[in-house]
């Protein structure tokens, strides 16, 4: 509708804003009125900074030559035989690099004591290490419309929470059930209410080890973490690590990275 | 060499070789963790990462960002959508929700939406004839039609005008033609709404 050179100059004039100042404002007024023209000014807009993005082929350039030193340097060292002179050549070389080895260990270790910046914060962690729960295939044989609980799972899925929480207190009522207390955790927990969701994971818990106990602890450890609460989170982390379950070696990780 | 979060994205938005591998020695690790953790591999990673930043890049330089937190949590929730994005598109998880889990979640999806349309344009600009690509280049540097018309070798402005019209014209055509643009198009005016 728009595709004629008067109306792509007057596009072009008015975001270099050279237009005359009641053009300028008449053509503001018609871009609030009319969706189409306020999509093409947009895209006249982006086309220009899109084409000519100097700064992005540097970001990929050195991305490039970060991502290539990064495996150079997780090579193996090669172990080739050696004979003579060539040897006592190696052997000097060998102690170099064992002491520009030291010497990097030690600045690194000078850094990392100096730099607080570079440790995880618990906004990190939490944003790294959070995904919502997927469903176990046999968690729904039934239909979910005839089994409330299913439905509730749907819903969590959905991102629908508050619907899936009130269908499980509804539930809850009616029978003791750990699913019902785990799914109340991660609907709240998702919905960033992490204090009530320790309160369910809690409750989940509390029943003899069934197949949510270790992925409510890992969900209660990540909740904890929301809270600022880094003591408690560790010390459930590593009882998961130690379990050698599902969630260990995950825990363990994201024990290593809080401390 | 430290940096504050505003030294950082106004580096970034310059391309500042600093600001990049600062950027990625404080936060490419714990991305591979989360790419890993979630059936990726190593060059997903990268891939993603490289991603991200092009999507602060372009975030910043057409409206500065308002960070609700530290730069590097922002940085891992960008990669974060774009990997659930990417996941969800190769069918592996299209029944979960795509959650940012982040207080800035609508501008971190309207960037990285914004981001996609400029690699669309791009696209679509690498199409053109070579003639076309040296108008619109000079064109989108603010070249005038007199400058670009000497530096081309146009027998007159008019016609280089005409001839940039007709260019311009195509490109627009094209990324209009395309499905995904439309449909990046209707969930930015979602967004907005």
């Amino acid at each position: 509708m728009y595709a004629s050179e008067e109306i792509y100059e007057k596009i072009e004039l008015y975001i270099n804003g050279q237009l005359p100042q009641e053009e300028q404002t008449a053509f503001e007024q018609e871009i609030n009125t009319s969706q189409e023209l306020a999509d093409e000014v947009r895209l006249f807009k982006e086309l220009k900074n899109a084409i000519f993005e100097p700064g992005a082929e540097q970001i990929k350039s050195e991305l490039k030559s970060l991502y290539a030193q990064n495996k150079i340097e997780g090579q193996p060292v090669n172990t080739s035989k050696n004979t003579g002179g060539k040897q006592i050549f190696l052997k000097t070389k060998q102690f170099y690099y064992v002491a520009a080895s030291l010497l990097l260990i030690a600045i690194n270790a000078v850094l990392v004591l100096n730099n607080n910046n570079n440790s995880y914060t618990d906004a990190d962690a939490f944003v790294a290490y959070y995904t919502p729960y997927e469903y176990l295939a046999h968690e729904r044989t039934e239909d979910s419309n005839v089994n409330p609980l299913h439905h509730a799972i749907k819903n969590y899925e959905k991102g629908a929470y508050k619907e899936a929480i009130a269908t499980l207190e509804g539930e809850q009522n009616k029978e003791r059930n750990s699913l019902i207390y785990y799914y109340k955790g991660l609907s709240y927990l998702a919905m960033g209410e992490s204090s009530q969701a320790i309160d369910e994971f809690n409750k989940c818990i509390q029943f003899d080890s069934t197949l949510f106990t270790e992925p409510a602890m890992w969900y209660m450890a990540l909740a904890y973490i929301k809270e600022h609460n880094r003591e408690k989170a560790s010390s459930i982390l590593t009882k998961l690590a130690q379990s050698e379950g599902r969630y260990s070696q995950k825990a363990d990780e994201l024990n290593q990275a809080l401390d | 060499m430290e940096f504050t979060d505003e030294q950082l994205l106004n580096g970034l938005a310059k391309g500042d070789n600093r600001c990049v591998k600062y950027m990625y020695d404080t936060t490419f690790q714990l991305v591979v963790q989360f790419i890993k953790g979630n059936r990726g591999t190593l060059e997903d990673a990268e891939d993603i990462f490289q991603e991200a930043l092009i999507v602060l890049y372009r975030k910043q330089n057409s409206q500065p960002i308002q960070l609700e937190s530290k730069l590097r949590t922002y940085l891992i929730a960008v990669c974060k959508y774009i990997w659930y994005n990417r996941v969800r598109s190769r069918q592996y998880m299209d029944t979960i929700e795509n959650k940012v889990d982040y207080g800035d979640e609508p501008e971190i999806i309207e960037g990285v939406e914004q981001s996609d349309r400029f690699t669309l344009y791009k696209k679509y600009f690498n199409e053109l004839s070579d003639k076309c690509r040296e108008i619109l280049d000079l064109h989108f540097q603010d070249k005038s039609m007199a400058e670009i018309t000497d530096l081309l070798g146009f027998t007159s402005i008019g016609y280089a005008r005409k001839r940039k019209f007709q260019c311009k014209e195509k490109l627009i055509q094209a990324i209009k033609a395309d499905v995904h643009y439309q449909k990046l198009k209707s969930r930015s005016v979602k967004i907005k709404n």
